[in-house]
């Protein structure tokens, strides 16, 4: 079995008819990690139990009893979800040694269906940043070329996956980091409806923003992925009490009358022309199999970035004060230079385990809640906010699902964005729309840039219909099988 | 007390801890008195990830008190978040509510001596209490148990104006918890705590002084004393000149008087925001409906009909309402017996005494209420009399058994047969010739002597009244 | 345009140890990104309640029934501890 290659639903189907024992297809991405990761750098720490939980899988199987849709299934898990005895750090040197005793509900959810969990993958400090170099174990870098980023913070799930070290990974996503490394990467990544997916256990960088979400190499391993992932948690109060339909399952073989909105702000001069290039071939695609293109407008989301960064920031400030060094964590080292007083004790424990980032984060988000500016930031954001997803939820009335672009150009070189926040801020345009408005959204892999760096569109669709966007994304895939080409070298 | 020329203006915040199985935001246990770190969860630590998830009994608890308090509730209230570092405080935030409380507007009533008062409630409102630093020299050691404990602060207006006001304001509010079964009212272990708002102003003034909190306040006595102490304190400042700083000011009860917790930290910026991690909790008026039908009789109404329906004293109205169960045994003792008087009597003389000694919750009393209704139906019927009857009773304690089996079984039946006791009296006359003549000569006070020799001659059960009577007649001579 | 004072005053509240050279690329990048939030003061909002949760969806409250978890697996994680209490410097 060319395992590489190989769809998850067919990975399982085989251990479960016994054509390939779980062990065997983990030992087979654990030596390709020990091979190639070296150089890629998306994994953070390995699960020293994977092989024993495959065998448990095995031992199931022989056992004559029922296992899950992922059986045998190694999944690569972005470091910002907890795992019962496994070192959980969201890259951050606040968290370098912790070890949670309890797994994120998602993680349960994926093992009950028989997943594996290979390992930890990387993420810029606390899945800030844009640009996955933030992190504390250093850059993940770009499969498809060493000197690009993956961009932002799941760019250890979407490396793994290109780099074929796991046929699935496991990302969050807050303004993008789903969607954004899934198109860098040239694979398929879901961020579903807020409130899809439990958010409990997963450390939480910005709660009303926060999802967590598949990455795979096609549509139905992601439908897959998301129906065991996907859930009412009763240890999440946000956690949606709807139906999970079987998407994989329900795929429509035609988009005879869909509606595919298109957003006139979208498409503006400030596109890469290869972005432009490759989003024109996706509609013209849609519209070959029966779609059809309707213009509709959001004049709001030129100020999603401005929301966005004041939301998650604040939001974050507050996520972030846990980490004190009291309970867990770093502490700084006061028996050699003791605290002058509390204020001190803190100031220090965070001051100098936090990167810049991060602590540029948390300045802005408690800035912006501060007496006094309350009102003028984070009241307004958040009235805004509401605009703008009244504003799609309005858009819907007149298409099924909306398409954009993922960001407004390819990957770009390492460091060649780090000293200018704001203008990595403005490359999320696209996607932090998504998540102010809770709507889901995916990344699909259509064609490819000039350099041959991938590129991947953006389907969104209405609150808790993911089946659209699943059914949209079955008929790029079909029509460019971009998912399918492999880096070279790997 | 008086104050000269001054007024005092004094508020009340009081922090009920909601009588719960777990936690407000998670599943760990919330009681009282356990191991150090004992009832901890990753929750209640703020471990990376976790989440709150809003107990259903302590919301129940909430509006059942709101209401009690005659507050409107709020359909859609809101949790905030209340941020600043400390080190009980788990999560570098507390989860509270802010501007959308669950309760507003309402008023407690309850009496200073006889006058009656209505103090404004301003709102009530839900909130996760933290844990507990204690403080060793060079270190400090914290102890979450407490935290993630249900809390509901009720805020008063300030509109009290003596110290002895604000002590039965919070006597009354301990009543009115401890009646609704929200809390059990334990000021020594924190599971009621009340802070003071202090200010004075001179008389007639109607911009109100720079306002001074209390904290640390454990008894309703030190409520009285802290404040009275206060507000002496606020006026020899005046007095002096002396600028009276707003700030928060702990009670020591020991030398009685407040002192300043001078804090390094700088002014509170609490950065409230709407906690995104909890929806706003949103109730139906039918769910509200329900809690209103379900309130019980609260301590004040119910004293007020024990004495326009049932005929009791004030006082003996007052005494019995201290405590539902206190009241509820009495209705059921007074109900089945049809005399709320003497229910009442022997509530608040002989049960009360027994239940002191033996440190007995009334609710385990080996006397039942319907066993005291028994017995005091067979004093009013005349079988047995009161003095018996206090026989009577301590056999009920100690042997549990009904009043009527006892008065058989012990023969204590009252003797009201005259003929029975004409024979007694008889024989007695006979055998004391010398005192008979005695009282017929005048000396009427022998008069005692015989009651006593037919009472003694009847093992105690012969009706008094009957002797009385049949004594004069035969004494004199009649 | 913030002052190094604001910023100051900011990272006192959020408990932050920062350089001399981060407070001023943080004053910088804080007054570049306040600066891009102003256009927003534009979009009229009179009336509108802010958003927070982006989707609909169903309260539900916890049964309040208490569960066990081992204190000893929460307090393995502490810096610093004395018996089973967390051990910090002194607070008052």
């Amino acid at each position: 079995m060319e395992l590489n290659t190989s769809s998850i639903t067919s990975i399982a189907e085989a251990v479960k008819t016994k054509k390939i024992s779980a062990v065997e297809v983990t030992s087979h991405f654990l030596a390709r990690i020990d091979q190639h990761d070296k150089k890629i750098n998306s994994f953070v720490s390995l699960n020293a139990r994977a092989l024993e939980e495959a065998a448990s899988i095995d031992k199931r199987i022989a056992a004559g009893e029922s296992v899950g849709a992922l059986a045998g299934v190694p999944v690569a898990v972005k470091d910002l979800l907890c795992t019962e005895g496994l070192r959980t750090t969201a890259c951050s040197k606040i968290l370098e040694n912790f070890v949670p005793p309890y797994s994120a509900t998602v993680v349960e959810k994926l093992r009950a269906a028989g997943a594996v969990v290979l390992g930890k993958t990387s993420l810029d400090e606390f899945a800030m940043g844009s640009s996955n170099e933030t992190s504390i174990f250093g850059s993940v870098k770009n499969t498809w070329n060493l000197y690009y980023v993956p961009v932002v913070s799941s760019g250890g799930s979407a490396e793994a996956l290109a780099a074929r070290l796991a046929p699935a990974a496991i990302g969050t996503d807050t303004g993008g980091s789903i969607r954004q490394p899934a198109s860098f990467c040239g694979v398929y990544g879901i961020k579903p409806t807020y409130g899809r997916v439990s958010r409990y256990g997963i450390i939480a960088f910005a709660s009303s923003l926060d999802q967590a979400g598949p990455m795979a190499h096609s549509t139905e391993d992601c439908a897959v992925l998301l129906e065991a992932m996907s859930g009412k948690d009763r240890l999440d109060a946000t956690s949606a009490s709807i139906e999970v339909p079987s998407w994989s399952k329900s795929l429509r073989k035609d988009l005879k009358g869909l509606r595919i909105g298109l957003p006139k702000e979208y498409f503006s001069e400030a596109l890469d022309p290869d972005v432009a290039r490759v989003t024109q071939e996706a509609i013209a695609a849609l519209k070959a199999v029966g779609a059809e293109p309707v213009e509709i407008s959001l004049p709001l989301v030129k100020y999603a970035v401005s929301i966005y960064y004041l939301i998650a920031t604040s939001e974050a400030s507050s996520n972030l004060a846990r980490y004190d060094g009291v309970r867990f964590g770093y502490r700084s080292n006061f028996d050699e230079n003791p605290a002058a007083d509390l204020g001190e004790f803190y100031a220090r424990n965070r001051g100098e385990a936090f990167g810049a980032e991060v602590k540029r984060r948390i300045m802005l988000g408690t800035y912006a809640l501060s007496s006094g500016y309350y009102d003028a930031y984070y009241q307004k954001a958040g009235q805004v906010r509401r605009l703008l997803r009244d504003e799609f939820l309005q858009a819907f009335e007149k298409c099924d699902v909306i398409l954009s672009p993922v960001t407004t150009s390819p990957a770009f070189k390492l460091g060649e964005r780090i000293s200018n926040p704001l203008e990595m801020y403005l490359n999320d345009i696209f996607t932090t729309s998504t998540n102010l408005a809770g709507l889901p959204g995916m990344s699909v892999p259509v064609g490819f840039s000039k350099l041959g760096l991938p590129i991947g569109v953006q389907l969104m669709a209405k609150h808790f219909d993911e089946q659209r966007i699943f059914d949209v994304s079955k008929a790029l895939e079909t029509a460019f099988k971009a998912g399918e080409k492999v880096p070279n070298g790997i | 007390m008086a104050f000269n020329d001054y007024e005092a203006v004094i508020g009340l915040e009081i922090h009920v801890q909601l009588q719960t199985n777990s936690k407000i935001f998670s599943a760990d246990s919330a009681a009282f008195g356990a191991a150090d770190n004992e009832n901890i969860s990753p929750v209640s630590v703020g471990m990376p990830g976790t989440l709150p998830v809003l107990n259903e009994r302590a919301v129940e608890f909430s509006v059942r008190t709101g209401l009690a308090l005659n507050c409107a509730i709020r359909k859609h209230s809101v949790f905030a978040r209340k941020q600043y570092f400390y080190p009980d405080l788990p999560k570098g935030y507390q989860i509270s509510q802010f501007d959308q409380p669950i309760c507003e507007n309402g008023y407690l009533e309850f009496y200073v001596g006889n006058e009656k008062r209505k103090v404004s409630i301003t709102r009530a409102h839900m909130e996760e209490d933290a844990g507990k630093s204690t403080h060793h020299g060079d270190y400090s050691l914290i102890n979450l148990n407490r935290a993630g404990v249900p809390l509901l602060e009720i805020v008063s207006g300030p509109e009290m104006t003596s110290p002895q006001e604000a002590a039965e304001y919070a006597r009354e509010m301990r009543k009115v918890v401890r009646y609704l079964g929200v809390c059990d009212g334990n000021l020594e272990e924190g599971s009621l705590r009340c802070d003071c708002n202090v200010s004075v102003k001179r008389k007639g003034e109607t911009k109100l002084g720079t306002k001074v909190e209390i904290k640390n306040i454990n008894s309703f006595r030190f409520i009285e004393k802290a404040i009275e102490y206060e507000i002496q304190r606020q006026i020899d400042c005046k007095e002096t000149g002396e600028a009276i700083v707003q700030e928060t000011r702990l009670y020591d009860p020991d030398k009685n008087r407040t002192f300043s917790m001078r804090s390094k930290e700088d002014a509170h910026d609490y950065r409230y925001f709407p906690d995104p991690d909890l929806l706003p909790l949103v109730l139906e008026q039918s769910y509200i409906d329900q809690m209103r039908s379900a309130l019980p009789e609260l301590p004040s109404v119910r004293a007020d009909r024990f004495v326009k329906s049932l005929g009791l004293p004030e006082y003996d109205a007052q005494t019995l309402t201290q405590e539902k169960e206190i009241a509820d045994y009495f209705e059921v003792a007074a109900q089945a017996s049809g005399n709320p008087k003497a229910s009442a009597n022997w509530i608040m003389t002989d049960l009360m005494r027994e239940l002191n000694d033996s440190k007995t919750e009334i609710g385990n009393s080996p006397v039942s209420a319907q066993s005291l209704a028994e017995m005091i139906q067979l004093i009013d019927k005349g079988t047995i009399s009161g003095k018996i009857a206090k026989t009577v009773f301590a056999e009920m304690w100690t042997t549990q058994k009904d009043p009527a089996s006892i008065v058989k079984e012990k023969g204590l039946t009252q003797i009201t047969d005259t003929s029975a006791i004409e024979k007694m009296i008889d024989a007695i006359m006979t055998a004391n010739p010398a005192q008979v003549a005695e009282y017929r000569s005048g000396k009427e006070k022998v008069f005692g002597y015989f009651v006593g020799q037919t009472m003694k001659a009847s093992k105690g059960q012969a009706s008094p009244e009957v002797v009385n009577e049949l004594l004069k007649k035969k004494l004199k001579g009649e | 345009m913030l002052t190094k004072e604001n910023v100051e005053k900011v990272a006192q509240l959020a408990r932050l140890k920062l350089t001399e050279a981060e407070l001023a690329a943080i004053q910088n990048q804080l007054s570049a990104v306040l600066e891009n939030f102003e256009q927003i003061a534009q979009v009229d909002t009179k009336d509108v309640s802010p958003l927070v949760t982006p989707t609909e969806i169903t309260q539900t409250l916890r049964a309040d029934v208490a569960e066990v978890f081992s204190s000893e697996r929460l307090l393995e994680t502490a810096p610093e501890k004395s018996g089973n209490l967390f051990k910090v410097p002194p607070v008052v």
